[in-house]
């Protein structure tokens, strides 16, 4: 699973920092094939039908993410 | 500008059991000018009253000077003002007045009765002639006063010390008339081969130490130096945001190719920009991942790459509290504190594009404008740090 955490300004002020924490504190350890990067900015945040924070899994782009949104998106993929 | 930098610092050791030292330095960069005007002064006796009469001393010295042409006018009317001591009819108080002109590359001096200044080219002493000028004090006592001036070299360094140096050691029976004028500047020379870089910081605070472990660890005197380094002054460039035109992203890798000295680029899209354009890759550093800020990351060939605003903000939040109180050298902003506090020059370039950020109406308004933040950091630099600093907007 290809994990993209944008870690722009803008993102990391919406939250992205506490997406890439949850991610450090419970999943990286337990097993499951991640690879993740966390880009400077995807450039979603200057477009009106996004909002940041902004996650990219697998090629696919997820606004608004919270911490909450971003488990479910885990155990999905 | 001017092809030097001068680093100016002193270093002290007040007289054994005195709170206060009777010694006092001072130095001041000329508004915005090249100028650097510093004063050191020993006044009589030695605690409160002593410290008082330097401080007079040099406080008077350096405005003087500073708001004058010539250093024996200033002279004139400081050994026309200063007390003197009725029985011995010595004036109250030394000086030597350093006048640092980095427009023409010149150095004036002007020296009372402390011991004579010292300049070394690499390690070597270098004797220049000086013009004795004979003033009156205010009781008609002809005082003999010293007046060089001279051309500066890249890497020469000015010694300026108290009568606690050169007084050292008095008493001992191997050193009866103090530390001798040979002795010292063979010492200053020996440190100064060993370690070709030191700065006037270190080197001001080694002689110190090398006069009070003369004295025992009891200072006899106030012990003072203070060291004038010139040297080639520290770069950096800090480029901050994408141009307005795309037509002008060009100029993010031509002003990174054109400059000598550090490179910083504070910004996501910038680095992004510059890693397309010079074709490196940004691998993000995520052992600086700190929940107040983004992470930094690595480009080959520049030395640091952070976010934009956040960091520059708290890199602001660092250098107007003046040390960190939390000294992570990990943390982005404290390493951009960190790399600008070591520069003496910073060049600037923004690029002006609006910032989404600020658009974004979940964002608090205060990070403003990318120009604003910048100009609040340049500001500081010169300032509070006296850097010199260039702002380019692309
Ligand atoms: S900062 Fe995340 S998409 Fe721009």
């Amino acid at each position: 699973m290809k994990i993209r955490i944008c870690l722009g300004t803008c993102c990391h002020l919406m939250g992205g920092s506490d997406l890439y924490s949850y991610f450090e504190e419970h999943c990286e350890k337990n097993g499951r094939d991640f690879e993740l990067e966390t880009p400077s900015c995807l450039d979603y945040c200057n477009r009106a039908d996004y909002e940041a924070p902004i996650v990219e899994v697998d090629g696919e782009i997820y606004d608004r993410v919270t911490v909450e949104k971003f488990k479910k998106i885990l155990e999905q993929g | 500008m001017s092809n030097f930098f001068v680093e100016v610092d002193h270093s002290q050791i007040a007289k054994h059991s005195k709170q206060v030292p009777g010694d006092v330095f001072l130095s001041k960069k000329l508004d915005r000018s090249d100028r650097i005007v510093s004063v050191l002064s020993d006044g009589l006796g030695s605690g409160i009253k002593a410290n008082v009469l330097a401080t007079l001393t040099t406080t008077i010295s350096l405005n003087l000077t500073a708001n004058s042409v010539d250093i024996k006018n200033t002279a004139e009317t400081i050994m026309k003002t200063l007390p003197e001591c009725k029985v011995r009819k010595i004036s109250y108080s030394t000086f030597t007045i350093i006048d640092i002109d980095l427009q023409k590359d010149r150095v004036e001096i002007m020296e009372f009765d402390n011991p004579g200044f010292m300049l070394f080219r690499d390690e070597k002493r270098i004797s220049l002639d000086k013009k004795k000028i004979r003033m009156d004090n205010p009781i008609g006592a002809s005082q003999t006063l010293y007046y060089v001036e001279f051309n500066i070299e890249l890497g020469d360094r000015l010694v300026v010390f108290t009568d606690g140096i050169s007084q050292a050691g008095v008493g001992r029976e191997d050193f009866s008339l103090g530390w001798s004028e040979e002795a010292i500047v063979s010492t200053v020379g020996r440190k100064i081969a060993e370690s070709v870089n030191i700065s006037a910081r270190d080197l001001a605070s080694f002689l110190v130490k090398e006069a009070y472990k003369i004295d025992g660890k009891k200072a006899k005197d106030d012990i003072t130096t203070a060291c004038f380094y010139f040297r080639r002054p520290r770069r950096t460039l800090l480029l901050t945001g994408p141009p307005v035109d795309r037509d002008n992203d060009y100029k993010i890798k031509q002003r990174v190719d054109r400059f000598s000295g550090k490179k910083i680029i504070c910004g996501g899209t910038t680095s992004n920009i510059y890693s397309r354009l010079a074709d490196e890759d940004i691998k993000v550093n995520l052992n600086s991942f700190h929940k107040d800020i983004p992470p930094d990351s690595e480009i080959q060939g520049i030395d640091l790459v952070t976010e934009g605003i956040l960091t520059m903000s708290r890199a602001i939040e660092f250098l107007e509290s003046g040390e960190p109180a939390v000294v992570d050298p990990d943390h982005p902003g404290y390493k951009l504190y960190d790399y600008l506090k070591n520069s003496d020059y910073i060049k600037f370039v923004v690029g002006t594009k609006i910032n989404e950020v600020h658009q974004n109406p979940h964002i608090p308004e205060d990070l403003g404008l990318r120009k604003n933040v910048v100009k609040k950091l340049a500001g500081l630099l010169q300032d509070k740090y006296l850097k010199k600093v260039d702002i380019e907007y692309i």
